[in-house]
């Protein structure tokens, strides 16, 4: 086979792969454009020897433009697609641009497995350009299928020329889109007489490397033009007389490629058996959740082809080898995981959830240091639950790009509603075990089971002695040793005793080093066995045996990095530094350097990252670099973005280690990186370059794991983001949370130290202005909630911070006074925000103890500092908080209440404060008086009863004086539910409320004032509370009303609380009231539907599952029922669900 | 327009009377003879018992939609919701249907594989949606099967019908019969292969092959190629190469080692250099046979050879 034909299809196998067509691609297959000779025949044109589309161009088209492009697109319809176009597009293209304008070829795109998203304008610039799945079709000069200036096709000569210009632009993107790993596929241009001509075309194929331009069908014209000529010379483009389709059918015939999709795009990919029933994925609803997750489908179910014993070694070690990112599924159904014994504890865990029959708030974590298996135990686990049939499974990759929850929650829901009991959603994210909770309190907010599994390092804390924390260990033990050899084994009987003899210790590397420390081919595992000293063993035991006795300290991988030549001895004992700014570095370490940096926190880079960072000569030499490297790979994702990162985190951090040496090196090639990201375009969109920054800062940062390592370079990094922000107009908020974020922790780090001189005062203002800015920027959208509470804590940390630093100067202590209520607002605002999170309250407390060890404060103000901590301590909703926060927020609450010695404080101080008009006084008090939080842990308990109905008693007296402070209001209605309810708000499912008339009308009087102040930082709980109030009051309507703003706003409850059935519709004596009603409307899909409540005169949810009727149909009664109450509103509960 | 019909005898009739309409407008209108369907060899199904007769029916629409109909159907399929005939994909299901039930019946389905558990998937949900079960048993159910699979039938040959009379009416009329003619003409049917292949073989010295099998085994990847050709391109030739192309790797000599071999004595990895290095092995075996061992001793030797 020629050279170029091989070179193209390798090329077309990596990827990405993009297609241009030209405006001749419809004239390939019978030597006429009926689309054009039809345009024609209808608007005429200029007489011209042969048929082209400038023609079109001041036709008669003109007169009307809209109506003829309707008819043109209407003519679409009728025409042919080319035959040969239809085998060229079952490739799996990574993109298509094109200067055609009729609509006739994205019809043979848009298949069973592939949707195609069109692109006409500069403006939008998406953040999968390379998903294979939904196909980025970019129409240089428009569609006919279109009626909007920007994307139809030009009709006048001026129009022409206006559009050549967005063409050039638009095709401009093709170098960073192919990459140069990728290939560019021209088929069908039309030369001169293309729109998009060889002057326009040419420029930016000459950007491209050599290899990456293949040109099919070439014409005599294109052979002569000397532009042609010069690039061919240069070896960047390469002409093919062939056609595309007939160079694929070739290849593919050759079994060099595949052709028709991928696996999920066959006949039996997305579709999911569930016991004996096949669910079919919708192919919209696929496409979305693969942008977050892979499903696992009965495709991957299916055996793999069988191998030989040598193809199957070599499978083997590239299973080693790639561990670590999208898994390999075969590799699994091949057997290919080692199983660690840690794996049968974390199935049983899993197990159990699946098999609960309630929701679940707390995932189940997998944690161990890098290297110990949890990425393939991980997947293990998918894979063998979904074996099974029991239950849909989601995937989730370590990736910097978090997945979209509502693309999770979408697919879960459908699940749910096509009869699966529950999803198992296994992530390994490597995030903390809160990131976890987060993301399973938006399911089970939702109501959806989902069994969450999330990797994690090691943890230490006694949580992690919880059954549902699974730790890998680092090392095997005993047993799994035995097991190995007889594992090893299986792929050559003697590899076993191979490894046994290069002495590798299993320690806490093994598992990594082993695609090292294995023979590259199985015949060399023979020759190695055969010969004391083969060629494998050569490279094993000889190479080990020269170790120095010291060298033994260092890891089975460290060793293995030695034998294969990527880190000498020297580099890995010592600690030599390389300056990447000043010092000229070799490309292959600079390449090595900014990939393994971020590597290291198992961190991959964008391609187009890294490549920028390289420079125009690192584009040029790219595959150059990359191919001579073993310690670095490229991974695609499943919407075909690339990033490129080590091998294994753990390899990448020993080469850090030996290569850099030091913080220093590592921070500059860090910088490097972080100063060529971009954000994509305007506005805040999910940009994979941002989420890659933000991840590294992190990593790197006050949160990151080593934190000691790289503070002293903190002030470095964030003047590296300030640079990105002010010199290259990157301004994204939550770049600037980590610039800020950076340089307080640099600032605090120094204050706490004394130092003299540097300028903390400056810092501290310039993280003010920085997070000031973001503010603003952010704007107030309701879907930003989150992130402008996280800029306002660290505004409010940052203002405290500063405050405390003045403090520390007592000629300037009073300026602390107007920086701590400054912090405090902040904290306020960032409640309101996000009133789950406990950071503000944990900024507020240390704050606040800081203002008040140092007596700035007068006795009044010190009073309402303290009631402010207390109130924010109180009204914490403890039910939306994992164990770890509630645990804090234990800690939290013992701290402060040590701290300020309340039940020591006399009863002349509150009188005093009370004196004073302060109403901190009466909170004080009052909290004084009700024990709270100890006495509200058993309300059963009458001594406790009776002290909350004295500091009720007190407060109720007192009501007038405290008309407008939401602390004391917050207590009276939290003392009043307890007394009169016996239980604190949200404490169980189905209470039933034992309440009269005139109990609820104080309970809404209490609740007017609570709400008029505008303060609360329980907004949608108080409000549920008016919307049960009013229910019960016979206020239907407006009950229903205010249950609706609840449904609204309950988005920001995290947590199962949101869906839970908290309260019953009850009588006076506390007996379930009872409905009736019949259906009077039901979903399609039979999944939910409407009741009309005779006693109410108003409709109200039910969900026919709950009756047992899933055929349920409008005009059928629904008996007897309850109604319950949740965040969502009433609904109707069957009677039986309550129990006594 | 589709009249309700509530015997197979019924419905067949009225398949065979739109088979007849839509060959008369096309053949008028294209200029060619036949217009969509060629003869059916096979005799109009019996439809008594219903399992017999749906078993035939579905032969019998195979052979229509896939053989003697083969380009004709495929191009008005295609244009079913242009003149918005299938607004929900229905009709075009029914057509791929038959291929998958004809499979599904006449096959013995590996179910490991991903298109078999499709196609059995498919058809066994079909067979329950129309007879409440996957495994029809009793002649009720194979009647109610049997009258689904006509009535799908009659309303697709009705929609084809619908669609050659829009064609008829259509202001781009001319153009869309150029390119139906077009089609016609680049189809080539299995028989125009075995001529050919005939001829071939004898220039080749080889009159033992039988045409008609190994045309069977290849139609369908050379009328692939064919498809990806220029305008231009001379059945003749072009079919001349690919058959010459099949007689030389179909009917060449087994080589006396593996790939197994050149894996081991060069201590390489399975991947294309195995394939290569057995491309060259042919060569050295083609121009002078010889044993395992010393076919092994020459491609070392031209691979170091090359190497120095």
């Amino acid at each position: 086979m020629e050279a170029r034909l091989d070179d193209f299809y390798r090329r077309l196998k990596r990827g990405p792969a993009f297609l241009l067509l030209g405006q001749n691609y419809l004239r390939l297959e019978s030597g006429v454009d009926s689309f054009l000779s039809e345009v024609i025949r209808k608007y005429g044109g200029a007489s011209a020897e042969k048929e082209t589309y400038d023609e079109i161009l001041d036709s008669g088209a003109v007169s009307s433009p809209e109506s003829a492009l309707a008819w043109m697109d209407d003519r679409c319809r009728r025409l042919s697609v080319p035959r040969w176009l239809k085998t060229a597009a079952s490739y799996l293209w990574n993109g298509v641009y094109t200067s055609a304008i009729d609509s006739i070829w994205p019809s043979c795109f848009r298949t069973s497995w592939r949707e195609i998203q069109p692109l006409f304008e500069e403006k939008y610039r998406p953040s999968d350009p390379r998903n294979r799945s939904l196909l980025h079709c970019t129409f240089l000069y428009g569609c006919v299928n279109r009626a909007e200036e920007g994307e139809r096709p030009p009709l006048t000569r001026f129009d022409y020329r206006k559009r050549k210009q967005i063409a050039i632009s638009l095709a401009r993107r093709l170098p960073e889109a192919i990459t140069p790993m990728g290939v560019l596929a021209i088929e069908g241009h039309a030369g001169d007489s293309d729109w998009f001509s060889l002057d326009d075309l040419l420029p930016i194929l000459d950007e491209l490397n050599a290899g990456q331009t293949h040109i099919f069908s070439v014409t005599q014209e294109l052979l002569e033009h000397p532009d042609v000529k010069e690039l061919t010379q240069k070896g960047k483009l390469l002409l093919h007389q062939e056609g595309l389709a007939e160079t694929l059918v070739r290849g593919e015939g050759l079994g060099l490629l595949r052709l028709g999709g991928p696996p999920e795009g066959e006949e039996s990919g997305r579709r999911i058996q569930l016991d004996d029933e096949v669910l079919t994925v919708p192919r919209d609803l696929w496409n979305q959740v693969s942008r977050s997750a892979i499903v696992l489908d009965d495709a991957l179910l299916l055996q793999p082809p069988p191998l030989s014993d040598e193809a199957r070694y070599r499978e083997f070690r590239n299973f080693l080898s790639a561990s670590d990112g999208k898994p390999q599924w075969s590799a699994y159904a091949r057997g290919f995981a080692f199983p660690r014994h840690f794996e049968k504890t974390l199935r049983q865990a899993v197990d159990k959830s699946l098999g609960a029959r309630t929701l679940i708030d707390d995932p189940v974590i997998l944690h161990g240091q890098t290297g110990t298996g949890k990425t393939v135990a991980l997947a293990a686990l998918a894979y063998g639950v979904r074996r099974t049939g029991k239950y849909p499974v989601l995937f989730i990759e370590r990736k910097t790009q978090r997945p979209v929850q509502s693309d999770i929650d979408r697919f879960c829901q459908w699940a749910e509603h096509c009869g699966a009991p529950a999803c198992l959603l296994v992530w390994d994210g490597m995030l903390e075990p809160k990131d976890y909770s987060e993301c399973l309190k938006y399911h089970s907010s939702r109501g959806r089971k989902v069994v969450l599994v999330g990797s994690s390092y090691r943890i230490e804390d006694k949580f992690a002695r919880e059954p549902r924390f699974v730790l890998a260990p680092p090392t095997l033990n005993p047993s799994e040793i035995a097991d190995f050899a007889p594992f090893l084994n299986m792929f050559h009987p003697s590899l076993g005793e191979l490894l046994r003899r290069a002495e590798a210790p299993p320690d806490d590397s093994f598992l990594v080093a082993l695609y090292r420390l294995l023979p590259p081919t199985r015949g060399s595992i023979r020759a190695g066995v055969s010969r004391e000293a083969g060629h494998a063993e050569e490279l094993i035991l000889q190479r080990a045996s020269k170790i120095r006795p010291e060298f033994r300290q260092v890891t089975a991988l460290g060793r293995a990095l030695l034998q294969a030549g990527v880190i000498t001895e020297e580099q890995l004992l010592t600690s030599e530094t390389k300056d990447v700014g000043g010092e000229a570095v070799s490309e292959v370490q600079d390449l090595t350097g900014l990939v393994m940096v971020p590597g290291r926190f198992g961190l991959r880079v964008p391609l187009e990252l890294v490549v920028r960072a390289l420079g125009k000569h690192g584009y040029s030499n790219f595959m150059d670099l990359l191919e001579g490297v073993d310690i670095l790979r490229s991974f695609e994702d499943s919407v075909g973005n690339i990033d490129v990162g080590p091998r294994n985190a753990l390899e990448a951090k020993l080469i850090v280690q030996a290569r850099m040496g030091g913080a220093r090196t590592e921070t500059a090639f860090a910088k490097r990186l972080l100063l060529e990201v971009t954000d994509g375009g305007g506005g805040f969109p999910d940009s994979r370059e941002i989420d890659f920054a933000v991840e590294l800062v992190r990593s790197m940062g006050a949160q990151g794991q080593e934190r000691a390592h790289f503070a002293p370079y903190f002030k470095d990094l964030s003047a590296a983001l300030q640079q990105l922000r002010e010199e290259r107009g990157v301004e994204h908020p939550r770049l600037m949370l980590q610039e800020a974020n950076l340089l307080r922790e640099w600032a605090v780090d120094h204050a706490k130290r004394g130092e003299q001189d540097v300028d903390l005062e400056g810092s501290f203002h310039q993280v003010g202005s920085v997070l000031r800015r973001a503010l603003d920027l952010l704007g107030d959208e309701r879907r930003n909630r989150i992130l402008r509470a996280h800029l306002l804590i660290e505004l409010a940390a940052a203002t405290a911070a500063r405050a405390r630093h003045v403090l520390g100067r007592p000629d300037r202590s009073h300026e602390a006074i107007p920086l701590f209520d400054e912090a405090r607002n902040a904290i306020f605002e960032a409640r309101k925000q996000d009133p789950s999170s406990l950071y503000p309250i944990d900024v507020l407390e240390w704050a606040t103890e800081a203002m008040l060890e140092s007596s700035v404060l007068d006795e009044r103000a010190y009073a309402e500092a303290v009631a402010d901590v207390l109130y924010a301590l109180q009204t914490v909703e403890e039910e939306d908080l994992n164990l770890e926060q509630q645990e804090r927020l234990h800690t939290l609450r013992l701290k402060f209440a040590h701290f300020v010695r309340m039940e020591e404080m006399a009863e002349e101080a509150f009188a005093a404060l009370v004196a004073q008009g302060s109403s901190a006084g009466y909170y004080l008090r009052a909290l004084r008086m009700s024990g709270l939080p100890e006495t509200s842990d058993d309300l059963s308990d009458s001594s406790s009863v009776e002290r909350l109905r004295g500091a009720l008693g007190y407060l109720e007296e007192h009501r007038s004086h405290f008309s407008r402070d939401e602390r004391c209001l917050g207590l009276l209605l939290d003392l009043w539910w307890m007394v009169q309810t016996q239980s604190r708000f949200f404490d169980r499912e189905r209470k039933l409320l034992p309440l009269s008339d005139e109990q609820w009308q104080h309970c809404l009087g209490i609740i007017h004032d609570l709400e008029a102040t505008s303060t609360s930082h329980r907004p949608t709980s108080i409000a549920f509370v008016r919307g049960l109030a009013l229910f019960h009051l016979g206020s239907v309507q407006e009950a229903l009303e205010v249950f609706r703003e609840v449904e609204r706003e309950s988005e920001q409850v995290r947590g199962r609380r949101r869906v839970i059935r908290s309260y019953m519709a009850s009588t006076p004596s506390g007996q379930p009231r009872r409905f009736h009603g019949d259906v009077r409307w039901v979903a399609e899909e039979g999944n939910r539907g409407e009741v009309w409540v005779e006693e109410l005169r108003h409709g109200i949810r039910f969900l026919p599952r709950d009756f047992g009727r899933p055929n349920i149909a409008r005009g059928d009664t629904l008996g007897e029922f309850h109604v319950a109450f949740n965040f969502l509103g009433p609904i109707a509960d069957p009677p039986g669900h309550l129990r006594p | 327009m589709v009249m309700a019909a509530s015997t197979p005898e019924a419905l067949m009739y009225q398949i065979v009377s739109r088979v007849e309409e839509v060959n008369h407008v096309a053949s008028r209108m294209l200029g060619i003879s036949p217009g969509v369907f060629g003869p059916v060899s096979l005799g109009p199904p019996k439809l008594n018992p219903a399992e017999v007769g749906f078993l035939r029916s579905i032969s019998w629409l195979f052979v229509l939609y896939h053989e003697a109909g083969k380009v004709g159907v495929d191009f008005l399929a295609d244009r079913l919701s242009t003149y918005g005939l299938d607004p929900n994909g229905r009709l075009s299901a029914h057509h791929r249907l038959v291929r998958q039930l004809r499979t599904f019946q006449q096959h013995n389905l590996d179910v490991g594989k991903s298109c078999d558990r499709a196609t059995q998937q498919i058809c066994e949900q079909w067979l329950r949606d129309q007879c409440g079960t996957p495994v029809p048993g009793t002649g009720g159910q194979w009647k109610r099967c049997l009258l689904a699979l006509l009535s799908e039938a009659l309303q697709f040959l009705e929609a084809l019908r619908q669609t050659t009379r829009s064609i008829e009416q259509d202001e781009s009329r001319e153009e869309i019969c150029r390119e139906w003619r077009f089609r016609v003409k680049r189809y080539h049917p299995p028989h125009a292969f075995d001529d050919l292949i005939a001829k071939v073989a004898t220039d080749m010295g080889r009159e033992h092959v039988d045409p008609a099998r190994l045309r069977t085994r290849f139609h369908e990847k050379w009328s692939e190629e064919l498809d990806t050709l220029r305008p231009d391109y001379e059945f003749a030739i072009e079919a001349r190469k690919l058959i010459e192309r099949v007689l030389l790797t179909e009917t060449t000599a087994v080589l006396p080692i593996t790939g197994k071999d050149i894996m081991e004595e060069f201590d390489i990895s399975p991947g294309p250099l195995v394939g290569e290095l057995l491309q060259r092995a042919r060569t050295i075996y083609d121009a002078k046979p010889c044993s395992r061992d010393i076919l092994l001793g020459q491609l070392r030797q031209e691979v170091f050879g090359l190497h120095e």
